[in-house]
């Protein structure tokens, strides 16, 4: 996982002209690692990594997705569930690009496989170089974007 | 599938359908992908190759590292060492498996940044929370979040 700074910060780029859901947005983009902190408390278990590693399969994201919208508005939920999945995407998207030693850092196709790929463009540190400076883009950006008539 | 009559019975399967797969992949997981304790304790697999994810480096002797993985320690013989390998970073390697239990190390990586990465999310999930609570108000009597600005 590159860090949750640049994930929102990439995710926001996407967002609708109001920002009206830009909340649903930037949670689909932290939402497979925000599943994974519950990792934390199991460090040096195995099959809690496997338990957790799981929730960041799309099919499983997707039903979490689903679970979510169910407490907004009745309203704005098939909204909320395709800017929560949007978000997802773009979190999916920036993880595809990194490198991990093996091949098993994301299973995409779970539960059918547990086997994943990548493109191996950068380590999962290496985002942190440029998280300030997509920050920093994705603010100016916001404040450009919203005052376009 | 979005109508508040289904509300509890789709919040219930889906749950109940994410939960049974975590659960699989915690049996599953481990079977396909072993731990390296389980590899490097199993004499089978001498001369095999492994790979391994975020070991801790322990301590560092020359072209000698030990190492943890999963609260087991072990040792990892690198070809040279360089400034990148020091005491407390994360490593991942791939290698070949040899008796002791050691492993001779092809290639690695320091992850020097990593335990970083995690503070460095803190922002980002405080700014979200800001926003849900900035754009949305919870309704006790209704159980749902609603929008505080009419569009």
């Amino acid at each position: 996982m590159p860090d949750l700074i640049t994930h929102t910060a990439f995710a926001s780029f996407f967002a609708d002209k109001k920002y009206r859901f830009v909340f649903f947005l930037l949670l689909g983009a932290v939402l497979p690692d925000v599943t994974r902190l519950f990792f934390l408390f199991f460090p040096d278990n195995y099959s809690a990594y496997w338990f957790f590693t799981s929730l960041h399969s799309p099919l499983l994201l997707i039903l979490f997705c689903v679970i979510i919208v169910q407490f907004f508005e009745k309203d704005i939920r098939w909204a909320a569930f395709w800017w929560l999945l949007l978000g997802v995407a773009t979190h999916l998207g920036l993880d595809a690009l990194q490198k991990h030693l093996g091949s098993y850092a994301y299973p995409w196709l779970f539960p059918f496989s547990l086997k994943g790929t990548e493109w191996g463009l950068f380590w999962p540190e290496d985002p942190l170089y440029v998280a300030p400076l997509l920050a920093g883009a994705a603010i100016i950006w916001y404040y450009v974007y919203t005052s376009i008539k | 599938m979005f109508n508040d009559k289904n509300r509890l019975w789709i919040i219930l399967l889906a749950a109940a359908a994410i939960i049974a797969g975590c659960f699989y992949g915690a049996l599953a997981g481990p079977i396909e992908d072993p731990p390296p304790q389980r590899i490097l304790e199993n004499k089978d697999r001498a001369d095999s190759e492994i790979t391994v994810r975020y070991a801790k480096i322990k301590s560092v002797d020359n072209e000698q590292l030990t190492l943890s993985s999963q609260n087991y320690e072990f040792t990892g013989i690198i070809p040279e060492t360089d400034e990148g390998v020091s005491v407390g970073q994360d490593i991942s390697f791939e290698g070949i498996v040899k008796p002791g239990p050691e492993v001779e190390i092809d290639y690695y990586h320091v992850h020097p940044w990593r335990p970083l990465k995690y503070y460095f999310s803190l922002p980002a999930i405080a700014l979200i929370i800001y926003i849900l609570f900035k754009k949305y108000r919870w309704s006790w009597r209704r159980f749902i979040f609603l929008e505080k600005q009419k569009y």
